[in-house]
């Protein structure tokens, strides 16, 4: 730890070991989750959406380290590296940088342990930032360098990369130009089924189960909902075990039996700041940020 | 070609064992194998720019999966890979690379 802080200080993980510990199940999603549904397409890892995982993440909090070296009055952000580097020299070292104060907000984590375990490689071992509710751009792996700043963090990482059209949803029309463009920050809530998929055939009559799986992204599911007439009603699922605000839930609906023929299912989820999916897909040049409501079209036969 | 990563990191099960309420994770060392990642671009001749330029960084899967762009599209990815993440591509292989990406992944614009 350096920077602006009261003094440089340099801490083992054994005695990262020795701080309280804290424990916390959180959603990790890509910016870029789901980026394969653009239209129009667009350059990238072409995620369906499967970039994002939850897990039950074990620490320590980053504002008892910070307090540690103490943070002088000043402090704008802290910047965070890990032990990764470019392959090659020229390219821009990854690092990633939040504001003192959501830096300092009891929820920042710094963990050594995912699912009581030690970090796997891929997922940073053996140390790694956890920013709940935020996009995993945020959670910076093999954590190593903590530097208080007294400024805004201009590094490539956050002025020019993972940034998003400063608009509702990230919302652009393709070929618009001339968007104030702001880091990606906060995550949006999003739900998915799980047990049917689109183009699934049910038989005529049957009783069906639905379920799936939602998180409100930065704040807790408050509701999830089923349409069955293009988004005109909506009927409240029943939600599952509550693991935290951060955490995917479940949810299940019986359905009414099915009339021979197509039916399309949409499901839509409310987070606890009120924010809800919408109805129609957002568009930015990078493919960040979509969580427009999930249709599946069925045929009952 | 494999490529052996090793983790440095230590065990600290004595010091774990004076927080009895958590459970211990163990943070122990360990060797992971990565898997090989030496496909080459298809399309024999006309694929040798790309090859000899962009596996360094990344897979040639990562660029067949993207879509059908258009070929000013692809030279700002080329150009974007070359000024912002210090590709080492020479000048005179651009041509060859955007003409390969136009051809397999264009979309015809």
């Amino acid at each position: 730890m350096r920077g602006h802080v009261n003094q440089t200080l340099s801490l083992s993980i054994g005695e990262l070991l020795k701080l309280p510990r804290v424990e916390l199940a959180a959603v990790n999603q890509c910016s870029g989750n789901s980026r394969g549904f653009f239209l129009p397409r667009v350059p990238g890892a072409q995620w369906a959406h499967g970039a994002m995982g939850n897990a039950r993440w074990t620490g320590v909090l980053l504002k008892d380290v910070l307090d540690r070296a103490g943070v002088k009055p000043g402090a704008v952000q802290v910047r965070f590296n890990g032990l990764d580097e470019p392959v090659v020299p020229d390219a821009p070292d990854f690092r990633k940088s939040l504001d003192i104060d959501h830096a300092r907000d009891g929820e920042v984590m710094i963990v050594f342990a995912m699912n009581g375990e030690q970090l796997p490689l891929l997922n940073g071992f053996p140390l790694r930032l956890i920013v709940p509710g935020w996009y995993s751009t945020y959670w910076v792996k093999m954590l190593s360098d903590i530097e208080v700043l007294d400024r805004q963090d201009d590094n490539y990482w956050m002025a020019t990369a993972y940034t998003v059209p400063d608009t509702p949803h990230a919302n652009i029309k393709p070929g618009q130009t001339g968007v104030k463009m702001v880091p990606i920050s906060r995550m949006v809530p999003r739900s998915f089924f799980t047990n049917i998929s689109d183009g699934a055939s049910l038989p005529v009559g049957a009783v069906a189960t639905i379920r799936g799986i939602a998180f409100g992204g930065d704040a807790g599911v408050a509701k999830v909902e089923l349409s069955m007439d293009d988004g005109r009603t909506w009927q409240p699922a029943t939600l599952g075990e509550d693991h935290g605000k951060y955490s995917f839930r479940r949810w299940q609906l019986d359905i009414p039996q099915l009339t021979k023929g197509g039916h399309s299912l949409m499901v839509r989820c409310t987070n606890a700041a009120g924010d809800i999916q919408p109805g129609a897909s957002n568009w930015n040049t990078s493919g960040f940020m979509r969580n427009v409501v999930e249709t599946v079209q069925l045929t009952a036969i | 070609m494999r490529h052996p990563i090793f983790v440095i990191g230590t065990s600290f099960a004595a010091l774990l064992a004076s927080t009895p309420a958590w459970p211990a994770p163990a943070i122990t060392s360990t060797t992971v194998e990565l898997p090989a990642g030496d496909a080459l671009f298809p399309g024999g001749p006309e694929a040798d720019a790309i090859n000899n330029n962009c596996l360094v960084c990344h897979s040639a899967d990562m660029v067949l999966n993207q879509p059908a762009l258009t070929r000013s599209t692809w030279e700002s990815e080329v150009h974007k890979m070359i000024k912002v993440y210090g590709a080492p591509v020479e000048d005179s292989d651009v041509p060859a690379i955007v003409d390969y990406l136009a051809k397999v992944k264009g979309s015809g614009q």
